[in-house]
């Protein structure tokens, strides 16, 4: 996955510099399908491209730096060696705890590092009839005790995000 | 292929090849309950354990690193502490090579049928 994401980061940024290169050398006019187009706009068409391609790569790094971060913040050392717990295996333990508790709704959760600690934001789609304080009071305190309990592991905070709910 | 680790020359020579550190690793890791492979399928013994574990030799000791899937409803700090006494235990007693360390890395968790 992050070997991806390099290849990704890597095309992302030689395409910005090729657009930037050809934003600097276009010749004076540009003729396509007969219309002919000024060096001005030819100019700028390639730099706002460069930029997009290198707002990309950007991105790229941001999200390499994100994983590095989580990566670091599951990693645990020792007496015997290293003990490192994937993101993946602590997203499928939270979904373990979820399902136990609310078998009706569906779910998804996603991690980050914050302050030394987990960030878990975990996607609900409720049952209609269903008081959101509570549930999301109980989803906060079942994760933070359990997920701490089985992965050692510190879970900094639980955002419960609400985005809809169903008719059964 | 494998480097040989040296063990003493006063009667001859003993080798023992990484591959087969890697075997005794992965069948201790066999007893240890709740531990499975990375896939979700029980941790395989043999030649086919060793894709789930790397063996490294610094002078004349070893480390290892494990990749192992872990059964819903464990507790990981404890379950991985036990593997990694377990594998210490049973490389150091076969082989008489000090294990520096265990490192393992959880990739998934396995839950029970209906629970994924």
């Amino acid at each position: 996955m992050s070997f991806l994401l390099w290849v990704e980061a890597t095309i992302l940024l030689l395409a910005a510099v090729l657009a930037g290169l050809g934003a600097g050398w276009v010749t004076p006019e540009v003729t396509i399908q007969g219309n002919t187009l000024s060096q001005l706009t030819v100019r700028t068409a390639l730099g706002i491209l460069a930029a997009a391609f290198f707002g990309g790569f950007v991105a790229c790094l941001a999200i390499w730096r994100q994983r590095q971060g989580l990566a670091e913040l599951l990693r645990q050392p020792g007496p015997r060696g290293q003990v490192l717990i994937a993101p993946k295996t602590v997203a499928q333990l939270a979904s373990g705890l979820l399902f136990e508790e609310l078998p009706e709704t569906s779910f998804r959760v996603l991690l980050r590092p914050k302050k030394g600690g987990l960030l878990l934001r975990v996607f609900l789609r409720l049952p209609k009839e269903a008081s959101i304080p509570e549930v999301a009071e109980r989803v906060q305190e079942l994760l933070t005790a359990e997920l701490s309990r089985r992965t050692g592991l510190t879970v900094q905070e639980v955002q419960v995000v609400v985005h809809s709910a169903s008719s059964r | 292929m494998a480097r040989p680790e040296e063990l003493g020359e006063e009667a001859g020579r003993i080798n023992i090849a990484k591959e087969v550190i890697s075997s005794i690793a992965a069948l201790a890791a066999c007893e240890i309950p709740g531990v499975f492979a990375p896939g979700g399928e029980p941790f395989p013994r043999g030649a086919a354990a060793r894709r789930h574990v790397d063996t490294e030799l610094l002078g004349d000791r070893v480390r290892l690193s494990l990749r192992i899937a872990v059964e819903y409803g464990r507790v990981i700090p404890e379950l991985v502490q036990d593997l990694q006494e377990k594998i210490k235990l049973e490389v150091e007693r076969m082989t008489a090579l000090p294990v520096e360390a265990v490192d393992v890395e959880v990739t998934r968790v396995v839950f029970r049928k209906g629970k994924e």
